[in-house]
């Protein structure tokens, strides 16, 4: 799988913008892609039934009680949070720190970014119950409290994540509208539409440069931010588990993490499916991925030793209560599988050189991924069951949370809902910037200008 | 016609991702129709309800509570598609006598919980002024999917009183129950009754936990005096026997006068805990100054947006 490298002449450069306008056009699906898009499909269909019998019967379609009023909806949108927070590490971070391999990986990591953010906004109304509320939020907000300030950075990060994605794509819709025949009229429509007028011409680019240096400063206090906040809703609630002020760092970290592992398993997923696709999402890319992954890894074991073990060496009164349930309690089988393959094995894995090529390290991302939303899950459920106040007076049922077969369906539609938008996405837009890819390739810009998205010079 | 359905089916195979989908979904609905009209229609035998009846006396108004449930794979489930009203009579089954008081006393259709309360009006009491014990009657007949279910619950009457005696350093509640032993009201001795006082959502209990009736049918308690009443000076405060054998639930809730008065803000003062509107100001520059900078910005990449469009016009 041999890496394309630097032209020496404008002749080669020609030649490998050609090849990059060829390789990278937006591909049909075969049998399997189909397969996985009518999958999708079924599982949000389930979803979106029971998403109606929860309007119809309210929220006592779902195990959620006084007790637990949040369950796996909030972990799901937490989960979103941190995998959203990816868009900001690919594109903004190693933008601004001028990595010279990002430029497969920015707009996978852009779209991930965007699918899972609008998702974190679709699942906090379906756990809302009554959807119609929201209005509220706006109406009777008060500045003073988190949720309010979740939904304003949620909306926010969300509108810097679509121009993130959008700004640089506009070539590469342009790219399609043009290069693209045989299509029905209503996606050469889309195309015209969304291209916005791209003429390739070098002022147009400039314009795009600007627009993403200016966003990827912005987007970094901005993807920080959602997090933190996110984190802050907890930590401004008083109980066992959530009164830690190491909560804001360490959900960031968390974030980034799974992020890095988000946008590895798009990598390989991409690669596996699409031809040619290694020659431009390589084995060092995973390497510089799995490198980067390990550091995060690192990170977030730092914080989770603070997390857990500090205040688990005192072990004082209803936190060590919710501790126990953790470490040797209910919730300890899951609580270890999420630090050792979550975590630790990932961590072991990827420190050697052999668990960074495309396979292991996909699979190690996939671990991680798992065991970040069974973290999400461990965050919210056990310290909701472990108040301050005892839990007297209350049924039986409200001392338990067993989330019902609606809500595992619901929050089944809402990843199939993210990964269906990144699906439909790699279907009709080029999943890699030819225009990046070239300029990292030191391809010269006026070359660019001129023969990208040409298919005819020879 | 038969143009038609080929232009149909060639639309369906350009859109045929969106077809399955909808062709998947209309069968889930139309599925859950059929599961619950085959449900509805296999069994000439109708389904078999379980009843739970309960009764309440609060403030001298009594009420009767219908639960009604079926079982469903070894589980009890809430009935929502009772369409047939349930009858409450007293003591017998028969039309209402006017003289006795006796029979039936109304009807209701249960909610789509499978419950239903009976609230009888304040005059019940004085018509059957005479009796000491009730058995109240639920029936329900000639329901299409469900049998026939009857049930009854015998109550003896009992009166609850609550006094409040307070001064500024001592507030007592005292609660004391009395029954009937032929026509005389007798206390009732060793039984349960918790006192309370309301909060916003719920009851609070004070007082000794388990505190049974004396031999003046008397319990008794302290009420804390650090708890805040409402603007008006008052506090609720209730005692109630809950879920007697012979008694069912009686309650008395009262409203008596309290010095602590809630925490007003009545300066207005700017705080984390007022209303949106009097939010501390540091707090309002700062959210109000970072949203205008990022949402500035924001509408300034619009902008670089329309310039891209202006500028593919430019020769």
């Amino acid at each position: 799988m041999e890496e394309l490298g630097r032209p020496n002449n404008e002749k080669e450069a020609i030649q490998m913008l050609h090849r990059y306008n060829m390789d990278l056009l937006p591909q049909k699906f075969g049998i399997a892609g189909k397969i996985w898009v009518m999958l999708l499909l079924l599982i949000i269909g389930v979803g979106l039934y029971y998403y109606i019998q929860q309007l119809r019967y309210g929220l006592s379609v779902t195990g959620l009680s006084d007790t637990v009023s949040w369950g796996i909806y909030i972990s799901n949108f937490v989960f979103f949070v941190a995998v959203s927070l990816v868009g900001s590490l690919i594109t903004a971070v190693l933008h601004l720190l001028n990595i010279s391999w990002r430029a497969p990986l920015t707009r996978i990591s852009e779209i991930i970014a965007v699918a899972c953010i609008v998702f974190a906004g679709i699942i906090i109304i379906v756990d809302m119950g009554r959807p119609d509320r929201l209005l509220n939020m706006f109406i009777h907000g008060r500045i003073q409290s988190p949720i309010v300030w979740d939904v304003i950075v949620v909306m926010t990060y969300m509108t810097i994540s679509l121009l993130l994605l959008y700004f640089p794509l506009l070539p590469g819709i342009a790219f399609c509208r043009d290069r693209l025949k045989n299509i029905p009229k209503w996606q050469h429509k889309m195309y015209i539409m969304l291209s916005f007028g791209w003429q390739n011409k070098p002022e147009q680019y400039n314009v795009v440069k600007k627009a993403v240096t200016i966003m990827s400063i912005l987007i970094i206090p901005v993807a920080l931010s959602i997090h933190t906040v996110t984190s802050w809703l907890f930590e401004t609630t008083y109980r066992p588990g959530w009164d830690s002020t190491n909560f804001g760092a360490y959900f960031v970290a968390g974030a980034f993490m799974v992020g890095a592992a988000a946008v590895i398993a798009g990598m390989y997923i991409l690669r596996r499916f699409y031809d040619r696709f290694d020659e431009y999402i390589t084995d060092k890319h995973f390497d510089r991925m799995g490198r980067l992954l390990v550091l995060l890894s690192f990170i977030y074991l730092y914080f989770t030793v603070n997390e857990y073990f500090i205040p688990g060496y005192k072990m004082k009164g209803e936190e060590g209560e919710h501790l126990r349930a953790l470490f040797t309690g209910h919730y300890a089988p899951m609580f270890w599988m999420v630090q050792i393959f979550g975590m630790i094995i990932p961590i072991i894995v990827l420190l050697f050189q052999r668990g960074r090529k495309p396979l292991p390290i996909f699979i190690m991302a996939v671990f991680v991924i798992i065991g970040a939303w069974f973290k999400r899950y461990l965050i919210v459920i056990p310290t909701m069951l472990h108040p301050f106040l005892p839990l007297e007076q209350v049924p039986e049922s409200a001392k338990h949370y067993a989330p019902t077969f609606a809500e595992w369906s619901i929050t089944g539609a809402s990843l199939a809902g993210a990964l269906l938008i990144i699906t439909i996405f790699v279907r009709y837009f080029p999943i890699i910037s030819i225009w990046e890819l070239a300029e990292e390739r030191a391809i010269p810009h006026e070359t660019i200008y001129k023969h990208l998205n040409k298919s005819d010079e020879k | 016609m038969k143009n038609k359905f080929f232009i149909l089916l060639a639309k369906i195979k350009r859109h045929r991702v969106i077809s399955i989908f909808l062709t998947i979904y209309a069968f889930l609905i139309i599925g859950e129709k059929i599961a619950l009209s085959q449900e509805n229609e296999e069994s000439p035998d109708k389904l078999s309800l379980s009843m739970n009846l309960s009764t309440r006396l609060t403030n001298n108004i009594r009420s009767i509570k219908i639960e009604v449930s079926r079982k469903e794979n070894e589980k009890f489930v809430s009935v929502d598609n009772l369409k047939s009203p349930f009858n409450l009579y007293l003591n017998e089954v028969k039309k209402y006598d006017p003289i006795e008081g006796t029979g039936w006393l109304g009807n209701l259709i249960l909610n789509k919980k499978g419950e239903g309360v009976f609230r009888l009006t304040s005059n019940f009491n004085d018509l059957t002024a005479n009796m000491h014990e009730y058995t109240f009657i639920v029936k329900m007949d000639s329901d299409p999917i469900y049998e026939d279910v009857e049930d009854q619950i015998t109550v003896s009457v009992a009166k609850l009183k609550l006094d409040y005696l307070g001064d500024d350093s001592i507030k007592t509640a005292t609660a004391t129950l009395l029954a009937y032993n032929e026509d005389e009201l007798i206390p009732v001795t060793d039984i349960e009754v918790k006192l309370y006082i309301k909060r916003t959502f719920n009851f609070l209990p004070f007082g000794e936990e388990g505190l049974s009736t004396d031999e003046n049918g008397e319990v008794s308690a302290e009420l804390p005096l650090d708890i805040p009443g409402n603007q008006n000076g008052t506090i609720t405060i209730a005692a109630k026997l809950e879920d007697d054998d012979s008694y069912g639930t009686i309650e008395v809730i009262k409203v008596v006068p309290w010095s602590v008065l809630p925490f007003v803000n009545a300066k207005r003062e700017r705080t984390l805990w007022s209303s949106g509107d009097n939010a501390p100001l540091p707090l309002v520059i700062a959210s109000v100054t970072i949203i205008a900078f990022i949402w500035g910005t924001i509408f300034y990449l619009v902008y670089l947006l329309f310039k891209i469009k202006k500028l593919s016009r430019i020769p």
